[in-house]
């Protein structure tokens, strides 16, 4: 029960961490609790990852003075696995105490290293890729953005979430975006409830998926890169997705260098959608779009069952 | 009433039942006339403030910088000072603007307005220059709307009355649970339009979702360019030249009239079967699943 | 004789033919079948619920002894005034903590809603429209009056809105959580049809959803709407049936409104399906706590009040209700109780009219009420004397407020609302659980650490 935002710019760079936030802050009403970003850069070599993690959740933080010797460490054990695996780290920055940002440079198996790194019950990897920057964190747009420096930030594409918890915590993990681990630069946000969640989990489980949180919204990460790794196209993920996945919702997917929207049979959950040639726009809400775009457009409202998937 | 038995009634139509249970002869019994009103309580019966307006008495509201608040307390302040004309500058998808108005006014938005706009309103003549989200018009009661782009989800539900008007087109559940008026699209519908509509008319230009009119009570839905699939109990019915007549005068009235004419149209009515489901024949029955 | 041969002397209470009672397939669970096989549907029913589960039968209060003061029975102050909504501009301010929940005009006889109207109004307490529309004489005899803005949205209508001191959202109900209400034709009659824009004579199911909001994202917006409308003058109350007790509360407060109702499973019906009211919802004693705690994690207490309804009969639930931690209750069915329901009045012939007994009739659905109450058949309606049943409904708002203040006294509370969980007790493992208060004469609440901070 959250608001959705996305934008993607068609063959060039602007400032989407800017455009995200005041999109999201016109968001703030439909999800209280937290506030995430997918936004993607330009991308440089190929081997160079940027890589977010984060090694404390919010209840963590309330157990007192011995998480700061627990969050250095599980920080330490991290440094130790990226060493084992031959990555060199060309720059590590603490964002919050709790929050790191990595940029790796790194050939080999990165699905490998990071499951390693995950191995750790209070680590979680909330992103990797080569362009893929993605930061969740409790509070509105605002107070992310600002903690996060993510006001500057320059990109190609983005989406963007505020969340309304609802059968799951407000914490860290259960906020969105989701990256599709271990698969790169996927990540997904999405307005609704998934009421066939524990029996398409147990199914991924199956296969060898991992679940961080118990939000449903996980699920739609997983099921899109698992779809993606097994050769189906952006388009074709989230075509079978509506007749797979049981209750309504509204998901955006953004890949290295596109970005996707499905809507359920019942299209129940909102989406407005602006479309020009260098720019196209999408939120549960006008007034989102409205934040960028002060002038007079068009927009609409997709229809149930309607799939769509732009290229950057 | 005993003496109706359960055999009998379902032997009967809908019309002997009805007249069978006594539901024809609607009278309160002669204890409840009886009652004597104590007058004070008579203040919680007063019905709102209708200002006595003049529409050639014209202003202007920048809600830039407003809140939704602020904008609907200006509009209800403006109207007791005799402003007839009010207009909406840059709401900038502004929710709920406008919602209440229980009086005539021309209102004017210039610009597109958010969730809920102008619903719950009972006279006002409204008209948007730009585009509205979910569930403009809500629970109308009389008055118009006529909205220049396109519209979203829900638009007009639960409407009782007046003319909703959308030029561009609207997302899904048109006219859901629509008790009364008139709904007009100029351009095209999505899916469950009319789901559950009980009364009034709605009239779509272009082209309707899957399940139109799905589990319609009555009412008429006339759509003018192909319909998805229609829903449970939504039936066609063959277009007289009372409809043609009606479409003709509605949509020259909004400017909507397609070139073709109105003889293309499909009118859509209530199967009525559902209207007492409890009597179905068992094969009929399955008719929700 | 051994071998089971016929025998003419049989031992009473002994039949050798039976091998017993299938607890499986007893006597009545055969007739279900039959009667189903039969009629190709859902069996329809009125009244609450029918089976055994942990109420509030199985809690007791604890009172002071020794170690409390107790306030003088019957002569010394125990405030009962409650208000719900506190932050609104105008907040529901009601004389007594028990009002009338919102029963529809068309369910209930026009008589029946007066009455109802004229008791809350002389127990300075309030009412609640329901579905179907404002009738405008129940408006004119209460002072405080809860206008319903229901799924349906059968006969809202702005005008009558702005006349209300609050304004429920009706989102899901106790007795049938998750499903929409239901009228059966024989009760939509002329003028009932017309106030909801029906076809007369219609079996009425009423939507599930709202139409104009399909989340609680939608929600807040709608809360907004509804603020604007009223000028933001009254309090907005979501109603909500105990399912998912916990989450939803927390997203309801979230939502920002006055105040949260919450409708425990043993909460009535004048018409739903047997199974829909049996089988869904959990019991208030569970709800209640968990909406608290809902309520409470998010900061909001004193500020969003919570109603609690559902199987309340007597001031002793009033009490236990309130400890729990409930700011208000709402009373449906005992209400109509007051007003004549299964009772066996002189002009009434239960078998004969509707094939049961007094005290076991169920047939609220069918609008046969042989009291007068759920019907709209003028002569029956004839059988309720609203005069006398608005005294009666009076006399019950108040016994069940001067029984409540009796169990607070004891407990030491010059204030109804000081009762807190601490002074109940659970008699089984399952209410000690469900209750979150420990098993009497023991320090230990079942599934749970520490039950002061639950």
């Amino acid at each position: 029960m959250c608001g959705i935002a996305g934008i993607i710019h068609r063959g060039k760079s602007s400032n989407v961490g800017g455009e995200m936030t005041a999109m999201l802050q016109a968001l703030k009403h439909r999800g209280p609790d937290s506030t995430g970003y997918a936004v993607y850069g330009e991308g440089g070599d190929p081997k160079d990852y940027i890589m977010r993690i984060k090694v404390a959740e919010a209840e963590d933080r309330k157990t007192g003075h011995g998480v700061h010797k627990l969050i250095a460490d599980r920080i330490a054990r991290v440094d130790e696995i990226l060493a084992e695996h031959g990555a060199k780290v060309k720059s590590k920055e603490a964002i919050r105490e709790y929050a790191l940002r990595y940029v790796l440079s790194h050939d080999g198996d990165t699905a490998a290293m990071a499951t390693h790194i995950e191995e750790d019950k209070g680590t979680e990897i909330l992103s990797m890729g080569n362009g893929l920057e993605l930061i969740k964190d409790l509070g509105d747009a605002s107070d992310v953005a600002g903690a996060y420096g993510l006001n500057d930030f320059t990109g190609t594409h983005g989406i963007g979430h505020t969340r309304m918890a609802t059968e799951s915590d407000v914490d860290i993990k259960s906020a969105h975006p989701y990256w599709a681990f271990p698969y790169n630069d996927i990540s997904v946000v999405h307005n609704g409830q998934i009421t066939n969640y524990w029996i398409m989990r147990r199914e991924m489980e199956r296969k060898g998926h991992r679940f961080q949180s118990n939000c449903d919204s996980e699920l739609l990460a997983v099921y899109t890169a698992h779809n993606l790794k097994n050769g189906m196209s952006l388009e074709d993920s989230l075509k079978k997705s509506i007749s797979e996945i049981d209750g309504v919702f509204t998901y955006l997917v953004a890949t290295k260098d596109q970005l996707g929207m499905a809507k359920d049979t019942m299209a129940a959950k909102p989406l407005v959608l602006y479309e020009s040639d260098d720019l196209i726009a999408m939120a549960s809400e006008e007034v989102a779009i409205r934040a960028i775009l002060p002038q007079e457009i068009d927009t609409y409202d997709p229809y149930d069952e309607e799939v769509r998937v732009w290229q950057a | 009433m005993a003496s109706v038995s359960d055999a009998d009634l379902k032997k009967m139509s809908q019309e002997e039942r009805v007249t069978a249970l006594g539901m024809r002869t609607e009278q309160l019994t002669g204890k409840t006339l009886y009652i004597e009103f104590d007058p004070e309580a008579e203040e919680r019966f007063t019905y709102p403030w209708a200002p006595d307006v003049d529409f050639n008495k014209r202003t202007e509201i920048d809600t830039d910088d407003m809140t939704t608040t602020e904008v609907n307390a200006k509009i209800r302040d403006l109207m007791g000072e005799g402003y007839g004309t009010i207009v909406l500058k840059n709401p900038r998808g502004k929710h709920s603007l406008g919602v209440g108005i229980l009086s005539r006014l021309n209102l004017i938005i210039e610009g597109s307005c958010g969730y809920f706009g102008v619903g719950l309103i009972d006279g006002p003549n409204v008209r948007i220059n730009g585009r509205v989200g979910w569930s403009c018009g809500e629970n109308m009661m009389s008055g118009t709307i006529v909205i220049e782009k396109n519209a979203g989800s829900t638009f007009g539900a639960a409407l009782r009355g007046g003319d909703l008007v959308c030029r561009g087109s609207v997302g899904s559940r048109t006219g859901i649970d629509m008790k009364g008026g008139t709904i007009l699209v100029g351009g095209d519908t999505g899916a469950l339009s009319g789901f559950m509509m009980q009364r009034g008319r709605m009239v779509v230009c272009g082209n309707a979702g899957k399940n139109l009119g799905d589990s319609m009570y009555d009412g008429t839905i006339y759509v003018g360019g192909e319909i998805k699939s229609l829903g449970v109990d939504a039936v066609e019915a063959e277009l007289t030249d009372l409809d043609k007549k009606w479409l003709t005068r509605k949509l020259t009235q909004y400017g909507l009239m397609p070139q073709k004419g109105v003889d293309h149209f499909t009118k859509i009515v209530a199967g009525k079967q559902l209207w007492n489901y409890d009597n179905l024949e068992p094969t009929e029955k399955k008719l929700i699943l | 004789m051994a071998d089971g041969s016929p025998t003419q002397k049989k031992p009473i209470g002994r039949d050798t033919y039976r091998l017993g009672d299938s607890f499986i397939f007893p006597p009545r669970v055969i007739d279900d079948i039959h009667v189903k096989a039969e009629l190709g549907r859902y069996r329809m029913r009125g009244f609450s619920l029918f089976k055994k589960i942990p109420h509030w039968d199985d809690l007791t209060f604890l009172p002071g002894t020794l170690t409390r003061f107790v306030i003088e029975g019957y002569r010394e102050k125990c405030e009962t005034k409650t208000v719900i909504g506190p932050r609104a501009k105008r907040p529901l301010e009601l004389d007594i903590p028990v009002y009338i929940t919102g029963m529809s005009f068309g369910a209930l006889s026009y008589e029946a809603k007066t009455a109802l109207a004229r008791g809350a109004t002389m127990a300075g307490t309030a009412t609640c429209s329901g579905e179907g529309g404002m009738i405008p004489d129940e408006r004119r005899f209460s002072s405080k009056w809860f206008y319903q803005c229901i799924q349906s949205r059968y006969g809202f209508n702005p005008n009558h809105l702005i006349l209300a001191d609050g304004c429920e959202f009706f989102i899901g109900q106790g007795c049938k959580v998750g499903l929409g209400g239901h009228l059966m034709g024989q009760k939509v009659t002329d003028q009932v049809a017309e106030m909801r824009s029906l076809p007369a004579g219609i079996d009425q199911r009423s939507p599930a959803r709202h139409p104009d909001w399909l989340g609680p994202d939608d929600l807040a917006l709608k809360i907004q709407e509804i603020r604007e409308a009223t000028d933001w003058q009254i309090p907005i109350q979501l109603k909500l049936g105990a399912a998912r007790v916990y989450d939803d509360v927390r997203m309801a407060v979230k939502c920002d409104p006055d105040s949260i109702y919450i409708d425990g499973m043993e909460g009535s019906t004048g018409a739903g399906p047997h199974l829909a009211t049996e089988d869904t919802g959990v019991p208030g004693i569970a709800a209640i706590r968990q909406a608290r705690k809902a309520i409470d994690d998010l900061g909001k207490r004193g500020e969003i009040s919570l109603v609690y309804a559902g199987g309340i009969r007597n001031g002793a639930d009033v009490a236990k209700a309130i400890a729990l931690g409930a700011d208000a209750i709402a009373i449906g069915h005992s209400a109509m109780m007051a007003l004549n329901c299964n009772k066996d009045i002189p002009e009434a012939n239960y078998p004969e009219e509707i094939g049961t007994e007094p005290g076991h009739c169920y047939h609220c659905h069918t609008g046969r009420c042989p009291v007068g109450v759920a019907t709209q058949d003028p002569k029956l309606r004839e059988r309720l004397d609203p005069d006398a049943a608005a005294e009666r409904v009076y006399n019950f708002l108040h016994t069940l407020t001067i029984e409540a203040q009796l169990f607070a006294r004891a407990c030491g509370k010059t204030n109804l609302h000081s009762l807190e969980p601490e002074d109940l007790a659970a008699l089984t493992m399952e209410a000690s659980a469900m209750a979150g208060v420990p098993l009497a004469g023991t320090n230990h609440t079942v599934g749970v650490a520490d039950y002061h901070h639950l």
